[in-house]
Formats: C-alpha cells, sequence, structure tokens
C-alpha cells in the first residue's frame, strides 16, 4: 500500500512541474530564436540550457550538489533530430563540429564523464540518468526516427556554428547528410529575464 | 483424411508459432529484432516484489525502460496504462522498469498518470544499461523463449489498435 502523499513530495511534485514548464517555456524561447536546420531529409533543433535550467533539471533528479556545481559550468545544447528519410542514417557526434571565429569548440565526450564521478563518488543512480540525458556518441536513426539528448560544450562567450555531418545507409555508403546551424549561443541565467 | 487434417492443423500451428505473420506490415516504429537473447533482468517492483524475467519463460514480455523526466516517456505511459487496463486477462506480461529514480519521484509521477503500472526498480541503472536502449523510453518484446523479438523506437501508442492487435497476434500465436 503507497502511503499518502507527504508535505515533502507535494512540494518536490510541486517544483518539478514549475521546472516543467519553465523548461518548455524556455524551449519555445529557443524555438524563437530558430536554432533549426531543416531539410527533406533531415531536421536538427538546438535549445541551448542556461546554467539555472541544467541546475534546475539536476536537483530535482536529487542529483548531489557538487555533481550540479560541476555541470553548471559547462555549455548545455539539447539536439533533437528527426530522420525524415526512407532509408537510415547515422549520427555520429566525432563527426559535428561546433566552430568560433576563434576555432573549433571542445566539446565533452561521454567518455570522460565516469571517471570523473568515480572520484567524486557520485551514486550510481545520479551517474546513470545524466548518461540518459546525453545524446548519444553514435547510433543508427531508423525513417521517421526522432532522437533527442544533450550535448555538452566547454562554455564561452562567442557566437559559434554546428556543422554536422551524418552517414547515409545501413552501411554508410549512401553519401551524407549536411547540416548547419549560426548564430548559436550558450545560454546564460540572464537570458530568461 | 485424417493424415490430411493433421497436416492442416500442423501448418496452422507453425504459422501461429510465429507470432505475427512475417507478410504483415508491423505497426508504426515496431522493428523485428534477430539474434538477441534478452539480456538479465532481476529486480525488486516499487512494492517490494521481485520480478525475474526467467521466471516468465512460456509467455511474452513485454519489456518497457522509462524515466519520469524524460518528455516521451511522459507522453507514452497514459498508453501503457490503457494498455494494462485491456490486457489483463491476456497472457502478456510487463515489466515496466524505471531508470534509476527515487521512489518518491516514481510514486508522484505514476499516481497521477498511471495508478495500475507497479514498475520495477532499476535503482543504479545498471540493467537498463545491461540492456543498452537505443534511448529512452525503449520497448522491448521478448518471446516465450526469452529472446527479444521486436524493439520499438521512441514512445508508441500502444492503446491503438494495430498495436493492440499486434501485441494479441503474438500472446495467440505463442
Amino acid at each position: 500500500m503507497p502511503p499518502l502523499v507527504s508535505v515533502k513530495n507535494f512540494i518536490r511534485y510541486f517544483l518539478g512541474v514549475v521546472i516543467f514548464f519553465s523548461v518548455a517555456g524556455s524551449m519555445a524561447l529557443a524555438a524563437d530564436k530558430k536554432l533549426v536546420f531543416e531539410n527533406e531529409q533531415i531536421k536538427v533543433q538546438l535549445f541551448p540550457r542556461s546554467p539555472n535550467q541544467m541546475a534546475g533539471f539536476y536537483e530535482a533528479r536529487e542529483f548531489p550538489k557538487k555533481m550540479v556545481d560541476v555541470l553548471t559550468g559547462f555549455c548545455f545544447m539539447t539536439a533533437v533530430i528527426h530522420n525524415k528519410t526512407k532509408d537510415v542514417f547515422w549520427l555520429d557526434l566525432d563527426s559535428w563540429k561546433f566552430v568560433a571565429d576563434s576555432g573549433e569548440m571542445k566539446r565533452v565526450h561521454r567518455k570522460q564523464w565516469p571517471l570523473r564521478w568515480k572520484k567524486m563518488n557520485i551514486p550510481m543512480a545520479s551517474q546513470s540518468t545524466f548518461r540518459w540525458t546525453l545524446l548519444p556518441e553514435k547510433l543508427e536513426f531508423f525513417p521517421d526516427e526522432h532522437e533527442g539528448g544533450n550535448v555538452i560544450l566547454i562554455s564561452t562567450q562567442n557566437v559559434f556554428s554546428l556543422r554536422a555531418s551524418f552517414s547515409v545507409g545501413k552501411n554508410k555508403d549512401k553519401g551524407s547528410i549536411m547540416a548547419r546551424i549560426d548564430n548559436i549561443r550558450c545560454a546564460k541565467d540572464d537570458d530568461q529575464k | 483424411m485424417m493424415h490430411k487434417s493433421l497436416m492442416i492443423s500442423l501448418l496452422l500451428l507453425a504459422v501461429s508459432s510465429s507470432g505475427f505473420a512475417a507478410s504483415q506490415v508491423l505497426p508504426k516504429g515496431i522493428l523485428p529484432v534477430t539474434d538477441r537473447v534478452a539480456p538479465p533482468l532481476v529486480l525488486a517492483d516499487i512494492d517490494g516484489g521481485k520480478f525475474s524475467l526467467v521466471e516468465q519463460k512460456g509467455k511474452w514480455v513485454f519489456v518497457h525502460f522509462w524515466a519520469s523526466w524524460c518528455g516521451p516517456c511522459r507522453r507514452e505511459i497514459p498508453a501503457i496504462q490503457r494498455l494494462l487496463e485491456t490486457s489483463k486477462n491476456k497472457s502478456l506480461v510487463f515489466a515496466i522498469i524505471n531508470t534509476a529514480e527515487s521512489e518518491d519521484t516514481i510514486f508522484n509521477f505514476l499516481g497521477v498518470m498511471a495508478p495500475d503500472i507497479v514498475p520495477l526498480m532499476d535503482r543504479d541503472g545498471l540493467v537498463t544499461e545491461a540492456w543498452k536502449p537505443r534511448g529512452l523510453p525503449s520497448t522491448y518484446l521478448v518471446d516465450p523463449a526469452g529472446v527479444i523479438r521486436y524493439q520499438a523506437l521512441g514512445g508508441r501508442p500502444w492503446d491503438e489498435l494495430e498495436y493492440m492487435r499486434f501485441l494479441d497476434s503474438l500472446v495467440v500465436g505463442k
């Protein structure tokens, strides 16, 4: 028999709803900025997330403060990809380039996180949830499939572009799809004011 | 005559035991999986009961991974609730696995969205990791021999007729 909803749970639920709607609102804001590439083959959308948004999301998931403190120092982009073709194409983050005037920006590979979390004694549950919020490094997209997740960059004040390529075909032998999105910025907390 | 009837019976049995006939179009977003034995799955549910996939041999199992923070999961879970309501007397087994969330979070979410679901608790996320889903949500259909036969891409409207018919065809053909 599950317990009745306690005051603590009610507050958590309430905060979850508030965060959900604030994230949804900020997604609409990002969409207004049109960080989108779309043609007849693919749609790629980017939603920059501010440190406050990420902290709110991870704190609501009960991540340790020290983990949230680390994460909010980075630049988060939620990427959503839709395969509009009738064929398979491949996401490979190694072929995604985030480029500013000063050169190519550094992306944090998902392999870099586990060692860091281990040194910080981060609980497995938080590590697991964190992993599932990341965009996969490589993924075969089936026709009409949508998938999304976070890409993490070293934070910068600069404006930058994304140049991404996707190999087409089960065996990656049917050419590639190029996507480009310009005028991207890391979201700052005061963007929401 | 009897021999002929036996042949027809065997033929019908062969067709039905293959589950969904190969010539039929699968519902949108359902993909066949070949040669993948289901990874181990032994978890406690939120009420403390134990679930073991191995003990489900002889039945089709609907294995679903989700988390309350994932938008497509939030949209899909009411459809699974409705599927559960219509599947109560059928032999499809449900393993609805929450990935690495606390009991409070799950209870608050399911209490509103899907009160009939008794989720399995993958507290450290390691079972989910072993299954290597493409993302969350993810659904696998495991056959009575413990082999993954189908996977669903993302969230699916499981309570729609074509999906329910598809699931029925598996159970009937087991």
